[in-house]
């Protein structure tokens, strides 16, 4: 500080704001996490293979064009691309003033679904719009990340005392519950996941969250005993604990999952090979049951590579979470790894008879236009974070 | 400052930590994940793998015709014949109300009750997509009134054809066949029909059964692919059915016929006679290596009847004992008392034990006295001293009387010989071996040839077989002794001694059955056989009647003649009974003289006229080979309550060889009684 020289330090000055402004610019640009970029992509590619192997035959069949199910995932994958790159072009800091009205969007389009909803297989989760379907709850997530990120942002500073807590546990339970009601179980559990992530990286006490899961698992005791769960679902928690018996009418999709799976054996029957997959023995196998073609025609070989590709993807959300420059940063990476995580885990889980079928799409990879986009939002989110964070 | 850089620091472990924690349960989900694909994919895959193929792939059973049986010289007497039929798949048809509609229509159709059709379309015997058997042999017309109807109206009800059995020489060798049955649920469970499927047709009697593995064929399959609605995919492949063997057998059935026209001659004759006559059998073989040429038996049926089933009136009218069940095969499923014709047998065996020599002459008087009980021979002249060939000649009985007596007694001797009491000997199975016994065993009586099923076996009774059939009856006869006695009975006495001592082989039962009486039983087949032995000299042969298989691939399996026995007794014993027999037919007193003299071949033969018990007429045997010096034929006839040997089987037997060896026929008319 001592030895500075006054003509130098002007022109210093001047020359480190030049850098400073063009840095600025790009340095959000090389940050960009490309491995993310790239597992991403490979998600997508693997779902669409995916996609066209359980519904190309039954799209010949009905002479109908075999490639319809992938051109339409591939149009929401274009759409989803543009909403990521949006998101990511703006600082995630900035978006932290847009938290609220998101949230209260979302809310919004929740009991819009409960109202004027489109209502399929028993469950209501689904808005028309101008012809276009679109499932409020999908986006409900990237929405309910970004709203406790910044409330914990916001309480930073005031010591994270109950008041927080309460506050975050509020915000989460309003949608879940018009989530519940919809009913989408799974969803609700993936919000849980996501509040209990935040909550967590928000550094709130550990005993709040000790205490705070032994009312969790009391309350959904308290559900059973009140029968609060509708009785498909019971019946489905009551068939994932029998699946594998095989015989009874009610384990019928998750016995054709398991021998689906079970019968891709080490390196699969080769795609579009599967007799469990092509002649739709597993149902819904482009969408939740999506993980069965792959077991089947792709084998436990395929299933490495997809859990590798969700792998590297969490596996950078931490790094993002880490390096992230603030709280509100490290919030967002950690809530969005924690719902890819924990709907992945559901997912598979399903396929795979060692969790309850609830419903819930396999993120980036399944068919459904509101996941693709709500995954790659997440995705963007990420992204975000990665590309301010400290050089 | 300092503080607030701890407090970051803090901040910055504590953020690391939790993150650590948080990754540490994500790489949990990962584990259990991967943990639970290992387990289904690795360790369990196959059991997935066979899931999996069991839900995606169903194989329908394609069935294969049966072969077809002809005879020697190729003539048919068994083909196929494709049937049209009308079967359902009901799961094609839908839901309840559909199906009550569809099996109501079609039963008006099919003429048929809706419950019949209801029961056949939705039985269980049949694997799925295998359309289930409704009514066969429906009219053409009715068939192509269902074929238009079955894509629109009636979905699921398939017309097509079965290969069914058909007979196009009706009553000539009905017997031989057999028939075929839809296989039963209790055939289904046992492992001699492993790789059978229900509703498969499965020789149920006869050549049918007897030959089934290589008349069956193989079935074919068709392999599909089905989705989980059931529907065909795809076809995946078909296995075409290999159709079975045609058998070519050694009856011929020109001699057959012979056979059968001359029985049902001989029987009508009989019956005008005033006999009567109800049944009989004729057995044509080649002594020569046991093949079967002809295997007749009356009354008979039309075995058109079971061309595509028999209707179960017609089964129940051909199988009615007031009907003399003429689904009966009498050449082999039934035994008779031989009487005479089994005297070459005692004699064999009298030769074999040394008790005589050809030249050996023995006292023929009308009567031969045992005890108190009067034995006699037919005729009540005395015949002087006869050697064996003048006693076969003659049929004289106290000749084979003594013979009998006297096996007996030493078999007696030598069993009081023995330690221990006789009856615990009996049981032991140590008693004297027993001439006339083991010469019948040797000659192929008291065992089954083999030649079909439902044959029967027959008896030549002893010491062991008497002591079997008083415990096998002891309960029953011991009831009837006491009942006898308790009424005052004048059979009490006889009664009482049969429950005590009813095992006794006394020398009364030998007497009787050296002259083929008393329980010995045999059927014609046998007979015609042990001829055949002594036609040969000595070489019982096992009958056959499937001479060759020819395999859907054109070979053939050609069957060997095989010996049940040879025999080492001396061919001059076989002589002088082929002496003995030679004069039945030419000797000046022989019994068969009259019926032979003028027969253009010489004949070896017997007569027989059997005691058939009760008040029934006796049976009438002949049996014989001819020529004499080179037999060509064995023939044995018997006709039931046919009267003497004499009588009607010898000049029946005639116009057999009439016909077997091409001469004109004389008139058949029956002979004398000379028994």
């Amino acid at each position: 500080m001592s030895t500075d020289y006054a003509g130098d330090r002007s022109q210093r000055m001047a020359r480190e704001e030049v850098q400073r402004q063009w840095s600025g610019v790009f340095s959000p640009l090389r940050r960009m996490d490309l491995t993310l970029l790239v597992a991403v992509a490979g998600l997508v590619a693997l779902g669409l293979l995916l996609i066209y192997s359980a519904t190309q035959g039954r799209m010949a069949s009905a002479e109908l064009d075999p490639l319809q199910y992938v051109n339409r995932q591939l149009a929401t994958g274009g759409l989803g691309l543009i909403a990521m790159l949006a998101v990511m072009s703006v600082d995630y800091r900035l978006l932290r003033a847009w938290a609220v009205p998101i949230y209260v969007a979302t809310l919004a389009s929740l009991v819009a679904v409960l109202l004027v909803g489109v209502t399929e297989l028993g469950a209501t989760r689904w808005l028309d719009i101008a012809g276009f379907r679109f499932q409020p709850s999908e986006l409900a997530k990237p929405a309910l990340v970004l709203m406790l990120a910044a409330l914990f942002h916001e309480r930073r500073e005031d010591g994270l005392g109950l008041r927080a807590l309460v506050e975050a546990l509020v915000i989460a339970a309003i949608p879940a519950a018009l989530i519940i009601v919809q009913p989408d179980l799974g969803t609700a559990i993936v919000f849980v996941a996501i509040t209990f992530g935040v909550l967590l990286m928000a550094r709130v006490k550990v005993r709040y969250l000790i205490a705070l899961v032994v009312i969790g698992v009391t309350s959904l005791v308290g559900a059973y005993q009140l029968g609060i769960l509708r009785d498909y679902q019971l019946a489905r928690l009551a068939q994932f604990v029998q699946a594998g018996q095989g015989g009874d009418a009610d384990t019928y999709n998750v016995d054709q999952a398991l021998a689906a799976v079970g019968a891709g054996q080490v390196s699969g029957q080769g795609l579009l090979q599967g007799t469990q997959t092509q002649l739709g023995f597993v149902p819904e196998n482009h969408t939740d049951f999506i993980f069965t073609v792959l077991g089947e025609e792709l084998g436990f070989l395929g299933a490495v590579l997809l859990l590798g590709l969700y792998a590297v993807l969490l596996w950078r959300a931490f790094v993002i979470a880490a390096g992230a420059r603030d709280t509100l940063g490290t919030l967002i990476a950690a809530g969005v790894a924690i719902a890819f995580a924990v709907q992945m885990f559901i997912n598979v889980g399903m396929s795979v008879g060692i969790m309850p079928v609830t419903g819930l799409p396999l993120p980036l990879v399944s068919y459904g236009g509101t996941n693709l986009i709500g995954s790659l939002l997440m995705i963007g989110l990420l992204e975000s974070v990665a590309m301010r964070r400290h050089g | 400052m300092l503080t607030g850089a701890r407090n970051a620091a803090d901040r910055g472990e504590s953020l690391r930590l939790r993150l650590t924690f948080l990754l540490l349960l994500v790489v949990g989900l990962f584990v259990l994940i991967l943990a639970r694909l290992w387990f289904l994919q690795i360790m369990a895959g196959e059991q997935f793998v066979a899931q999996a193929t069991g839900n995606a792939v169903r194989t329908v059973d394609l069935e294969a015709p049966r072969g077809m049986i002809l005879d020697r010289e190729g003539e048919t007497l068994v083909r196929n014949r494709w049937s049209p039929m009308v079967a359902v798949l009901p799961d094609d048809i839908g839901g309840e109300d559909e199906r009550e509609r569809i099996y109501g229509e079609l039963a008006d159709v099919l003429d048929m009750e809706p419950e019949v059709v209801a029961q056949r379309a939705e039985s269980l015997r049949w694997g799925p997509f295998q359309p289930r058997p409704v009514a066969t042999d429906v009219d053409r017309d009715v068939i192509s009134y269902i074929h238009e109807r079955s894509g629109t109206d009636w979905p699921g009800v398939h017309t097509q054809t079965r290969p069914v059995r058909e007979y196009p020489r009706g009553e000539t060798a009905a017997h031989l066949p057999g028939s075929v049955n839809e296989i039963s649920a209790e055939q289904l469970e046992m492992d001699r029909y492993d790789g059978y499927a229900p509703g498969q047709m499965i020789g149920a009697r006869g050549l049918e059964r007897a030959y089934e593995d290589l008349l069956r064929g193989t079935r074919g399959q068709r392999r599909l692919e089905v989705d989980p609605a059931g529907n065909v995919v795809r076809e995946l492949g078909q296995t075409d059915p290999a159709p079975g063997a045609d058998l070519q057998l050694t009856l011929d059935l020109d001699d057959q016929q012979i056979a059968e026209d001359a029985l049902d001659e001989g029987l009508d004759l009989a019956r005008e006679a005033g006999l009567p006559a109800t049944s009989g059998a004729v057995v044509v073989l080649d002594p020569n290596d046991g093949a079967v040429r002809a295997l007749a038996s009356a009354p008979r049926f039309d075995a058109g009847l079971f061309s595509g089933g028999i209707s179960q009136d017609d089964l129940e009218a051909i199988e009615d004992p007031d009907n003399e069940a003429p689904r009966r095969n009498r050449a082999l499923e039934e035994v008779y008392a031989p009487g005479s014709v089994f005297k070459p047998v005692t004699s064999l065996a009298a030769l074999r034990e040394g008790l005589i020599t050809p030249q050996t002459t023995i006292d023929c008087p009308p009567e031969w006295e045992l005890g108190d009980r009067t034995f006699p021979n037919w005729t009540s002249e005395p015949q002087g001293q006869l050697d064996l060939e003048q006693a076969l000649a003659r049929s004289c009985n106290t000749f084979y009387y003594e013979l009998g007596y006297t096996f007996w007694r030493s078999e007696s001797n030598e069993l009081s010989a023995q330690d221990g009491g006789v009856l615990d000997i009996l049981r032991r199975g140590d008693g004297p071996d027993e001439a006339l016994v083991e010469t019948g065993k040797d000659l192929g009586l008291t065992q089954r040839t083999g030649l079909l099923p439902a044959e029967a076996a027959g008896s030549v009774p002893g010491r062991e077989w008497k002591l079997e059939y008083w415990e096998a009856t002891r309960e029953r006869t011991c009831a009837q002794a006491q009942e006898a006695q308790e009424v005052g009975s004048p059979n009490a006495d006889l009664l009482r001694e049969l429950c005590e001592e009813g095992w006794r082989w006394r020398g009364g039962d030998a007497v009787n059955a050296s002259i083929g009486q008393g329980d010995v039983s045999v059927t014609p087949l046998q007979m015609a056989n042990l001829y055949a032995a002594i036609a040969n000299r000595g070489t019982v042969w096992e009958p056959y009647l499937v001479a060759s298989a020819e395999m859907p691939d054109g070979t053939v399996q050609e069957a060997e003649p095989e010996a049940l026995h040879e025999l080492d007794d001396p061919e001059a014993h076989f002589e002088a009974i082929h002496d003995g027999l030679v004069a039945v037919n030419e000797g000046s007193r022989g019994t068969a003289r009259a019926v032979f003299e003028d027969f253009e071949i010489s004949v070896a033969g017997k007569t027989g006229t059997a005691q058939a018990g009760g008040d029934r007429e006796n049976t009438s045997w002949y049996v014989g080979y001819a020529p004499a010096e080179d037999p060509e034929h064995v023939v044995a006839v018997v006709i039931e309550e046919g009267g003497g040997g004499s009588e009607t089987a010898a000049p029946l037997t005639r116009r057999v060889f009439e016909g077997l060896f091409d001469l004109e026929l004389q008139e058949l008319e029956l002979g004398p009684e000379t028994e």
